[in-house]
């Protein structure tokens, strides 16, 4: 396991009385990406804000390279503080030219001027910026400036980096642009953490991701983790599992349970729980299978309904979203389409389809 | 007509000529506003930082206090500084009444709560996200606050721009604590009239209550003259600041 960079321990911040971040543990480990994913006003700031040292959590500690620096004060404050960096979510330019902007962190360092102006050219040829020393940073445009912030940051060589919401006010090109740009970062050895509220973005940079809600730590995990094995409900309609039903325990065996969801008996993976106890549980759009019906069905195809479609809607470029109604039981399922084209699937349409049973999962509320 | 005319023209001859009172009260003028206005933002600048930086009681207050500052009578001020330095007064001792010295005191009392009620204004108009950046970036609270002054220093220097206009406009004061004095002097040219505390600003009422137009009018283009500058300079800086935002 690599060594951590960051850890918070139970920590919770209050602002006059509200509570902002409940009891927080978190670990932040050498080298990795971790992304910070959550709705607009679930305490990502806050959090970036209390791991930079800008504000003092209300409870719990924070612990830097294994040495607490929640009450740090003076030099010893510094010496973390200058360990890391922040780039805000709309990054602000210092009067003067691009160069300044860079050199900043570089100037208050008491590096030599040799050393500042090599750092500054290969920081500015990171963010695809070479030869903009001399512009004035005022006269940048928003996604220029933002890429001087990043290349004022990454020029300290910090070990931790900061994103908060680097990408929000993008168009999907920046996006992109700075996507690749992070990556170069991440290359570098440095190791960051980034917010965001898009699940697409938490899961395509994020070697973990850390779901945050109201506060509240929901999962931290591989992307793979918390897109198929979501702990709660929340993550689960996040992440984009869009299936999620509430049912009853019916039979709990060893090797497999029984949930029932309406009319339907679905049966899962074994899971402790009693009998009679209600549940959630959700499986995602692309691993609903549909079945060939010109072919005898295979029994180790469990959970096997049959339906109507009702709705097909596109799904990003190349996948189609039908909306299969089984009785009372519904179910969305995400084809390629050129799957649905060869099975002649069309609106109205009879169907059937198949629930894995290793693919429901248990999701707490 | 003729008067006026003969007026400005004697007067302009007096400037040109390098006339030895004319230069001599003009010299104090400079000598004493300008000494008050480096003296005034030397400590109302760090004062500005400090009350944009820190919180302390009575602080909404003592913004109070310096914004009736910025109007306070030129003539109230120097009364209140003459009282303290005159001989029966509480600093009575240093014998500083009808000196430069005094009037230069008295006018740092007029500048300095211009320049510090602007510099807090213009310190305060710095987005807190300039801070936050600087302080992300590993600076101290002293390189914070440098960065901050000088995404300010329009706004600082027009404050004190602002307090020098006031100090080079302004009679009441200067003429209640420095008195107005010019010595005679003999030299071997004849007897000549030299400034002791006696500046281009009370100078043109004495001259023209004396009935020397001519002198009074060419301390009145000088004085003019320098004002001029300083809102030129104040509306010079106006306009870059506007392009700067």
């Amino acid at each position: 396991m690599r060594r951590s960079i960051v850890r918070l321990e139970n920590i919770s911040k209050h602002f006059s009385g509200r509570e902002v971040l409940s009891r927080i543990n978190l670990e932040i480990r050498e080298g990795e990406l971790l992304t910070l994913l959550g709705p607009s006003g679930a305490g990502k700031t806050t959090l970036m804000r209390i791991i930079n040292l800008f504000t003092k959590p209300s409870e719990g500690k924070l612990y830097f390279r294994d040495r607490e620096v929640t009450r740090l004060s003076g030099d010893a404050l510094l010496e973390v503080r200058r360990s890391m960096v922040m780039v805000f979510q709309k990054p602000v330019m210092f009067s003067g030219s691009v160069f300044d902007n860079v050199a900043y962190g570089l100037r208050i360092r008491g590096y030599s001027r040799a050393e500042i102006e090599r750092r500054v050219k290969e920081a500015l040829r990171l963010v695809g910026l070479e030869g903009y020393e001399e512009r004035n940073a005022r006269t940048l445009s928003g996604g220029e400036a933002q890429r001087v912030a990043f290349a004022r940051a990454v020029v300290i060589q910090p070990e931790l980096l900061l994103l908060d919401e680097p990408t929000t006010s993008l168009d999907p090109i920046s996006e992109a642009r700075v996507h690749s740009i992070i990556r170069k970062i991440k290359e570098l050895g440095i190791s960051v953490v980034l917010t965001t509220h898009k699940q697409h973005e938490a899961i395509a940079l994020g070697d973990r991701v850390a779901v945050l809600k109201d506060g509240k730590l929901q999962q931290v995990g591989t992307p793979q983790e918390v897109i198929y094995t979501p702990k709660t409900r929340f993550v689960a309609e996040f992440t984009g599992m869009v299936n999620i039903y509430d049912g009853v325990v019916e039979e709990v065996g060893s090797t497999h349970c029984t949930v029932r969801v309406g009319e339907v008996a679905l049966m899962m993976h074994a899971f402790e729980a009693s009998r009679g106890e209600r549940i959630c549980i959700g499986i995602r759009p692309e691993e609903v299978m549909l079945l060939r019906t010109d072919v005898p069905l295979n029994p180790r195809h469990k959970n096997v309904l049959t339906g109507v479609v009702s709705e097909i809607s596109p799904q990003g470029s190349a996948m189609l979203r039908l909306r299969i109604a089984s009785g009372g039981f519904e179910v969305s399922a995400d084809v390629p389409r050129h799957v649905a084209e060869k099975m002649s699937i069309r609106k109205g349409g009879e169907v059937l389809f198949s629930l894995k049973t290793s693919c429901l999962r248990r999701l707490e509320e | 007509m003729e008067y006026l005319v003969e007026g400005i023209l004697r007067a302009v001859t007096l400037i040109l000529t390098l006339d030895p009172y004319v230069i001599s009260v003009a010299k104090v003028q400079i000598i004493v506003s300008t000494s008050a206005v480096i003296l005034a933002s030397a400590t109302a600048v760090p004062i500005a930082v400090l009350f944009s930086f820190r919180n302390f009681p009575f602080k909404n207050f003592l913004l109070t206090l310096i914004n009736t500052g910025m109007g306070l009578p030129p003539v109230v001020v120097g009364l209140v500084v003459f009282v303290f330095f005159m001989r029966r007064g509480p600093l009575g001792f240093l014998d500083l009444v009808y000196t430069r010295e005094i009037m230069v005191i008295a006018q740092y009392l007029l500048a300095f709560p211009i320049i510090l009620g602007v510099s807090i204004a213009a310190i305060n108009a710095v987005p807190k996200s300039i801070r936050e950046t600087a302080y992300t970036l590993g600076a101290r609270d002293r390189e914070v606050a440098l960065v901050v002054i000088k995404e300010a220093a329009f706004g600082i220097i027009t404050g004190i721009l602002a307090g020098a206009g006031r100090v080079f406009a302004e009679v009441g004061a200067i003429l209640t604590v420095g008195g107005n004095i010019a010595y005679d002097i003999a030299t071997p040219e004849g007897i000549i009239h030299v400034s002791k505390t006696r500046t281009l600003s009370t100078a043109i009422p004495l001259e023209t209550s004396q009935g020397d137009i001519a002198a009074a009018i060419a301390f009145g283009l000088i004085l003019l003259t320098i004002t001029f500058i300083l809102n030129l300079l104040v509306s010079f800086l106006r306009r870059r600041a506007s392009i700067e935002a």
